[in-house]
């Protein structure tokens, strides 16, 4: 294990020294590059309404990657009742009567801000990024490179279908650079997402329309470049000139950047790239 | 005497999208079939041509349009 890394089997790692800072520094990286489309920056929170990620069927396509968040139901004696079980069951507790389930925890940053726009009537494309805390449940679990929980920064493009081609080109180009500036083997390929088993159509509408590009080192993606067309915008009722806004989004999954650091340059922070001699 | 798969296919993909299809309109990017739609496509080319269609490699651009789909599912077909 590397230092500065604390792992649990659950997919939790806790960053600690040069690799937090290292986390930092390559979150600061990317909102340069938010900054050359001058994307507006967003704090979020890392829940999200179950009712919002429903709107794109989410739950149909990806059910299995859900972290639903429940709390106790508020009367009185059904928290004490909790309460007098005081021990735990091989590592978990046993809820007594639980709220519905309206939140689960946000599985990718940029669905927070389509949710925040929901509703809004555009006059020009806008820029957003932000950075999330992400959670997808998985088979298994590998520090820094597939975890349940783990850092998304994310730059989003909204607005008119015209603005999409250009952006996505200069993410693709942007993409390319950076890891090429970096010294990473890397290439750019179509993505398949793990579609849960029914959703059929969504699985061959992704192999005959690719839409999401992965860029990969190795055998790990660790940025994607997504072509959304007006499937957000008609979700969430944004338009943009009167029509439904398109939408297409860069996204950086931070703890895998700090894999392939590692990989191509070693444990020692001395070895480490100069991140900030980029832009 | 049945109608040739171009007419078949524009006809379901016109109603199912609310506007009129021609052979060359693109019917991914401006998002005229959803992943809803293509596996009842599917099923139709499948029951138009007779025989099935290989979805393990299906080529991206395949459903293009309705003449992408032709060329690409119809090709032995002569008349369509």
């Amino acid at each position: 294990m590397c230092e500065g890394l604390t792992w649990t089997p659950a997919g939790l790692a806790t960053l600690s020294g040069p690799l937090a800072l290292l986390h930092e520094r390559l979150d600061a990286l990317f909102r340069r590059v938010a900054a050359r489309f001058a994307a507006e920056e967003h704090h979020i929170p890392p829940l999200i309404d179950a009712a919002s990620l429903a709107r794109i069927d989410w739950f149909g396509s990806f059910p299995h990657l859900a972290s639903f968040v429940t709390a106790l139901d508020p009367e009185p004696e059904n928290i004490a009742a909790f309460c007098r079980q005081r021990s735990l069951i091989e590592g978990a507790v046993l809820p007594t009567r639980t709220v519905p389930v309206r939140h689960i925890l946000l599985p990718a940053a940029c669905y927070a801000l389509y949710a925040a726009h929901q509703g809004r009537q555009l006059d020009r494309t806008l820029f957003l990024t932000t950075r999330g805390l992400c959670h997808r449940r998985e088979t298994h679990y590998e520090p820094l490179r597939r975890q349940w929980s783990f850092g998304m920064r994310e730059i989003v493009c909204l607005g008119e279908a015209e603005d999409m081609a250009r952006f996505i080109t200069a993410a693709d180009e942007t993409l390319l650079a950076l890891a090429a500036s970096l010294g990473l083997e890397a290439r750019l390929q179509p993505a398949s997402d793990p579609f849960f088993g029914e959703a059929q159509g969504k699985r061959l509408m992704q192999q005959i329309d690719p839409v999401k590009y992965e860029l990969v080192v190795g055998d790990l993606a660790i940025a994607s470049v997504n072509r959304h067309r007006t499937l957000f915008g008609r979700a969430f009722d944004i338009t943009c000139k009167t029509r439904p806004a398109s939408s297409a989004c860069l996204a950086f999954g931070l703890e895998r950047w700090i894999a392939v650091i590692l990989d191509r340059f070693g444990a020692d922070p001395a070895h480490w790239p100069a991140l900030e001699a980029l832009s | 005497m049945k109608d040739a798969p171009s007419i078949t296919l524009k006809r379901w993909i016109g109603e199912r999208c609310g506007r009129a299809v021609a052979d060359d309109t693109p019917l991914l990017e401006e998002e005229l079939i959803t992943s809803f739609d293509l596996v009842e496509l599917i099923l139709i080319i499948e029951e138009l041509r007779g025989n099935p269609i290989d979805l393990l490699h299906l080529a991206p651009g395949s459903f293009a349009s309705v003449a992408q789909i032709l060329k690409t599912f119809f090709a032995e077909h002569t008349h369509v």
